[in-house]
């Protein structure tokens, strides 16, 4: 299972400003037609950020997250739940 | 010929622009305005700026271990960063005589023709030059998405540089800018509690520093292990441009180098040549 698809969608979340709005409008109907699995698609759903990490999501990327608070993610949250998280293989 | 007349080294955190006017008293546009003063008596018709995207100019589904911009033209930021922007010239000749003369020594740079700069490149022109007004040559080290390249193999890219930017047949001074954290975690395990980012190995930045007034470049060559970098911190890896710097650089001390930034693990350095 790639991260490659959550990769994509948090970079386009930061460059691409219509979809950013859509994520923070509706975030399951914005990441509706990405291919991503059941279970990818819940933990990006949920902000479980600790898990995204360690599919292999990039921490670069998925910190832009908390910029706009997409997927609920403020900084707090984010570094919390952060914590623990073991490196990608 | 073409000469090297200075090679520089800073950091690039994209907050700086937006927090410290070029003109302010703090510590930071201070230490930048120092390595500036450097910069300008070295009076450089072109600067070589040594940096990795942050997945703005590329991103992974094209991500480029080492890349050179080849074209007239370029701008900047083509990211978030609260800076002015930038259009600034690009010297053709110049990238095109390094692409060549790396393509013959087996360093096979990615091209691309038409790009735009993020952070780590503009944060260092925007308070080392005065609206960037001497042409640029990018090139990017991929510092930022694993597994980079090594450190010896950066280090044998900085020696070819040298060469390159020396075989130039024509009259042309030359600055090198390289540019990067020593110990940073951004979005990772070891981020601070309620902040973004980390500097998690303090020690090994200073210790860099150290070394790097000492002159002990193959040192850090050989210390700077990809297990070593990412205890660093995920963006520990961006010590690896300032090795391209260190392999131009040759056996020289700095000139300049203010004390080690304990407060965002950052070095400020700079040498100087004819």
């Amino acid at each position: 299972m790639s991260a490659y698809q959550i990769n994509k969608i948090c970079h386009r979340a930061y460059h691409d400003r219509a979809f950013r709005e859509a994520v923070l409008a509706d975030p399951a109907k914005a990441i509706k037609d990405w291919p991503l699995t059941d279970e990818q698609r819940k933990a990006l759903l949920e902000g479980d950020v600790k898990k995204l990490y360690e599919w292999g999501t990039h921490p670069f990327l998925l910190a832009h997250t908390t910029r706009w608070g997409l997927f609920g993610l403020t900084p707090a949250l984010y570094a919390e739940r952060i914590k623990g998280a073991k490196d990608p293989q | 010929m073409a000469e090297l007349v200075a090679a520089v080294g800073v950091p690039h955190s994209p907050h700086y622009p937006s927090q410290y006017p070029k003109d302010g008293p703090q510590d930071t546009p201070r230490l930048f305005r120092e390595v500036k003063a450097e910069l300008d008596a070295a009076k450089a018709e072109a600067i070589i700026v040594i940096a990795n995207d942050h997945f703005n100019t590329f991103f992974m589904n094209n991500f480029p271990t080492f890349a050179i911009g080849l074209t007239d033209a370029a701008y900047g930021p083509n990211d978030q960063t609260k800076m002015p922007h930038y259009d600034f010239a690009v010297q053709e000749t110049l990238a095109s005589h390094m692409l060549k003369t790396a393509m013959e020594e087996g360093f096979d740079f990615a091209v691309t023709q038409e790009f735009g700069v993020d952070h780590a490149m503009l944060v260092p022109l925007h308070y080392l030059t005065d609206g960037v007004k001497a042409p640029v040559v990018p090139v990017w080290i991929n510092t930022f998405s694993a597994p980079l390249p090594t450190a010896r193999r950066c280090y044998a890219l900085g020696k070819m540089m040298e060469r390159a930017v020396k075989s130039l047949p024509q009259k042309l001074r030359v600055a090198v800018i390289a540019t990067g954290s020593f110990s940073l975690e951004i979005g990772g395990p070891k981020i601070d509690p309620g902040k973004r980012n980390s500097v998690p190995d303090l020690e090994w930045s200073r210790h860099l520093h150290r070394r790097i007034g000492k002159g002990e470049f193959d040192a850090i060559v050989t210390e700077a292990t990809p297990q070593q970098m990412w205890k660093a911190g995920n963006i520990g890896g961006e010590l690896l441009n300032w090795v391209v710097l260190l392999g131009m650089v040759g056996k020289d001390k700095p000139v300049y180098l203010a004390d080690h930034d304990d407060k965002d693990g950052h070095a400020y350095a700079v040498w100087r040549w004819n």
